[in-house]
This record gives C-alpha cells, structure tokens and sequence, in this order.
C-alpha cells in the first residue's frame, strides 16, 4: 500500500456485472456514496456486463425491485464526477454512448467518459486502490 | 501491481478481462478456481503463453493441490506459490486489483 494520506489516495471502483440478477452493482453504489461521506476521492469504472448497469430507460418496477440505477445520477452531487465506460465493453454488447443514461455535474458536463481498453488499463494502474463488485 | 482472479476461466470471463486490461509487467496471481487456467493442453493453454510473455503468472498451490491439479500439469513458466509467496506478492506489489 503506497504510502499516501488516505485524502489523496486515488480509488477506482470496478464494476463488471449488470444490475438486478446481482446485488454487486447495487453495493458498489452504496460503497461509493458512503465513502464519499469520508472525502475519499472516487472514480467508478464500467467494464464488461457492468456498462449495462448505465443503460437509459431501465424501469424495475414490475419487478418489485428498486431502481437503484437512477441514484448512479446523483453521484456528482456527492463529488463523484468521474465515471468511465469501457468502449470496447459497449460495442462488444451492441451499445453506444447513446444508449446510456445522462449522468451531469452541476455545470452540465457530462460524469461519463468512453475510454479504451490501453487507456483504462493505464488509469488502473496508477490507482493506489482498486476495489471490483 | 498484482492482479488475482479466483474465477475459472471456462465459467466466467474474468481472466479474459484482467488479461485485456492488465497493464504489462503486472503480476497475475490465480487462486481459488482461477487455478483451472493453468492446466497445460486446456482450452487455455495458448492464451496462458502468451500472457507470459507480458506478465510474470503464479498460481497458488493449496488451490492446486485442493483441486487435483497435479503440479507437473502446470503450463511451464508459470510459477507456483504458497500462502507465504501469495503474502510476499501483496507487500511486493503497490496495489492489488482483485478480479471477481
């Protein structure tokens, strides 16, 4: 473990698997807005079946689960401005940009950037922590 | 940094996720049923090379052993570690990234 004070570590949240068949995409949410409470600076990644957990117009409620997806936008309200989207992840699954939910911090820019698979894997490895759900 | 996958690769894809974005010169380390991977002549095996030629690959014996995989069917170069080589690999390493 680098040692860093624990207000400039650099922590990547990961998350690999769609929303609703498991509670990992809930969790890692849950993780990240609670973390945020302690001023840990956060980006969140989606890669693989994760990407789907951004889709737009998702609507759970025949399924007698909560939506928790929509809260993914209010994650910069709690200063989690950075979340980013494997490219190659969405193509593989027939996705675009446009196919996913608008996530915006309070001067409209959007908290989603599409990166490439070099690029990511460069910004994984300059993490101090990287914690996958 | 060190990368584990504990998932074998014939049931999920996580191998094939760390192998994408692993930068190159990490350690990858497989436990638990990530262990599958490294039988020599599996549908693997190929994948496992080449990723050698990137990577330093260990896998953890006790997840062998557990297993049945006898250590002379280990794709050669890959190295085998025990509890007390996984621990060394963690302190060695900055960071570790654990595949799910």
């Amino acid at each position: 473990m680098p040692d860093v004070p624990n207000s400039q570590r650099q922590i990547m949240f990961v998350s690999r698997r769609a929303p609703y068949g498991t509670v990992y995409g809930h969790e890692m949410l849950e993780a990240m807005l609670a973390g945020s409470v302690f001023g840990e600076r956060f980006s969140a990644v989606f890669i693989d079946d994760g990407v789907f957990q951004l889709m737009s117009n998702q609507n759970s409620s025949e399924l007698d689960i909560k939506q928790y997806t929509k809260a993914f936008q209010a994650l910069p309200d709690f200063e989690i401005s950075t979340l980013f989207v494997e490219q190659e992840s969405l193509e593989a699954r027939g996705l675009t940009s446009a196919d996913l939910m608008e996530i915006v911090d309070d001067s409209g820019v959007s908290a989603i950037t599409l990166v490439s698979t070099e690029t990511l894997a460069n910004l994984m490895n300059r993490q101090d922590v990287i914690v996958q759900l | 940094m060190l990368h584990t996958v504990n998932k074998s690769p014939y049931e999920k894809n996580t191998l094939a996720s760390c192998l994408r974005l692993a930068c190159e010169k990490s350690d990858i380390l497989l436990i638990e049923d990530g262990v599958y991977a490294c039988v020599f002549g599996g549908e693997f095996s190929q994948i496992m090379e080449k990723a050698l030629e990137k990577h330093r690959i260990y896998v953890l014996e006790p997840d062998l052993l557990a297993r049945g995989v006898s250590i002379s069917n280990v794709i050669a170069g890959i190295e085998i570690v025990d509890y007390e080589g996984f621990v060394t690999l963690t302190v060695e390493n900055d960071s570790v990234h654990a595949w799910l």
